[in-house]
């Protein structure tokens, strides 16, 4: 990607002559989505505007084929709800522009996103406060009211049938990806087929990916925006709860619900600010799934590198890394007791 | 022959560290190269082990898969089911062809057959242990877990520690 193609596409889109790109960079991170920045100048009636925006552009290959306009209608539905989330601004489809489809939206400053900054001493007196914040936005996002805000597109499930339909899903994933049988993986899908927890009481949406790194957060110890919503769906709200109550996000080598609250406290916190109750039977299912599943995302990209799609070698480190996925997945399924 | 596989290795993980990542500005391609050094240093631990590891656990699954044949067998006879007797046929005829080759190809190939059976095994082992738990099925399904929990935590792995340590920590790990 150079300016000089970004500078084309937003002169078409903003009808003007003068647009200038600047500081273009690539992102580290995103691996299923090439996420690049850039500051955009431009003159709009006698006057100049800076704005610092991101492409969100398909990649090559990826840990996870998405659908690349459901993270963007996520994010216009969710503008000017109480989730902080950056606007978007245009859906580009036409591969013309930059080799393949990608979405433009706001760059949102001042924060960072980088899990092992917010295990440093410095987040020390703010780590509190930016988990309470967590647990404040996630109520927010499973109060949202998806219908009105036209969010129906990502296909309601039956409340029986949010689990099954999260294991089919995975596992189908699973048949088509994995170079090896995976036989934990297997038997974790059989497990959880024969331990579906009971029904939410309503269908929310759910981010899917919400865990730290996924958010911006501030020395001061504020939350300024909620990204990558390329897995958004509806489903049960302990969806979310067991994903983020995942080993693989502690910080610091803290127990924390992902490095920033207490695993009860989170819970409290998470209620208190309109959350729905939490089901610790829910919450150890959905997290055993979030083990098979993040397994299985990592799988994706290894198995891309084998196949050649990829030379990003994050696919290759990822995918020979699921060893201890699959142990955490063995030991909420209860079969390590007595294991030493 | 000097410097050896591993030398060789750690050498090539000094120099992405010291020599090449330093020159880099961009923070994409320094995060290529952290990712290139994780992966010489996984590649540089096991280099020397992998194969008589390999050699064991196949044995290891051989040996699980051999002592639950006969039990799978009676179970499923007495139960009439087909799926687990072939399953139970299946185990045997996997664990009794071994190899003496040291070639990792071959001994990972042998490791996938293993693995392929043990995973048909597994999930109807599931399925039995949540409706009609029988005591030595469940002994074989705790055996085989517990063996399976035993190699998987060999394998490098970022999610059983804390995975958001720092990559240079990582990195710097020898």
């Amino acid at each position: 990607m150079t300016p000089e193609q970004l500078e084309a596409y937003l002169r078409h889109k903003l009808s003007t002559d003068k647009v200038t790109v600047g500081n273009l960079r690539r992102i580290t991170g995103g691996a299923s989505r090439e996420t690049w920045s850039f500051d955009a100048r431009w003159w709009d009636k006698g006057s100049e505007v800076v704005q610092g925006l991101i492409v969100r552009r398909d990649p090559d290959a990826s840990l996870l084929e998405t659908e690349r306009d459901l993270e963007y209608r996520v994010y216009q539905a969710l503008a000017d709800t109480p989730v902080p989330v950056p606007r978007v601004y245009w859906l580009e489809l036409d591969s013309a522009w930059l080799e393949r489809p990608f979405f433009v939206m706001e760059r949102v400053d001042g924060g960072q996103a980088l899990p092992q900054t917010l295990g440093s001493a410095s987040y020390d007196t703010v780590r509190t406060a930016i988990g309470t914040r967590k647990a404040e936005i996630l109520a927010s996002i499973h109060r949202v009211d998806w219908q009105s805000r036209d969010l129906g597109f990502l296909e309601p499930p039956s409340l029986q049938s949010c689990a099954s339909i999260e294991i089919a899903r995975w596992e189908h994933i699973l048949d088509n990806q994995a170079l090896d049988p995976e036989p934990i993986l297997r038997a974790g899908f059989q497990w959880l087929k024969e331990h579906l927890p009971r029904s939410p009481e309503r269908l929310v949406l759910v981010h899917g990916d919400y865990r730290t790194g996924n958010y911006l957060y501030t020395p001061d110890g504020r939350i300024t925006a909620v990204l990558d919503w390329e897995l958004a769906h509806l489903g049960d709200p302990m969806e979310d709860v067991g994903w983020l109550c995942m080993r693989s996000w502690r910080v610091g080598g803290s127990d924390d619900v992902g490095g920033v609250l207490d695993r009860e406290e989170f819970f409290r916190l998470y209620e208190e600010h309109g959350g729905f109750e939490v089901d610790r039977e829910a919450v150890r299912f959905w997290e055993l799934l979030g083990n098979l599943k993040l397994a299985v995302i990592l799988l994706t990209g290894s198995r891309s590198f084998c196949d050649g799609r990829t030379t990003n070698l994050l696919m290759a480190s990822t995918g020979r890394s699921t060893g201890g996925l699959n142990v955490n997945a063995l030991e909420l399924m209860g079969v390590l007791e007595g294991y030493a | 022959m000097r410097p050896t596989s591993v030398e060789v290795l750690r050498g090539i993980r000094r120099s992405l560290l010291e020599t090449i990542l330093p020159q880099i500005g961009d923070p994409f391609i320094q995060g290529q190269v952290q990712a290139m050094v994780m992966l010489v240093d996984s590649l540089a631990m096991t280099w020397d082990s992998e194969a008589e590891e390999l050699r064991q656990d196949n044995q290891e699954l051989a040996e699980l898969l051999t002592r639950a044949a006969p039990v799978l067998t009676d179970f499923a006879r007495s139960r009439e089911h087909r799926d687990l007797l072939h399953l139970a046929s299946r185990a045997q005829t996997v664990s009794a062809h071994d190899s003496d080759s040291l070639r990792l190809s071959e001994l990972a190939a042998k490791h996938r057959e293993l693995e392929a059976v043990l995973a048909d095994l597994l999930v109807a082992l599931e399925e039995l242990a949540a409706r009609n738990p029988v005591e030595p099925l469940l002994v074989i399904r705790r055996d085989l877990y517990w063996a399976l929990a035993r190699q998987y935590s060999r394998r490098p792995s970022m999610h059983r520690r804390d995975v958001t340590r720092p990559a240079s920590q990582m990195a710097g790990r020898s």
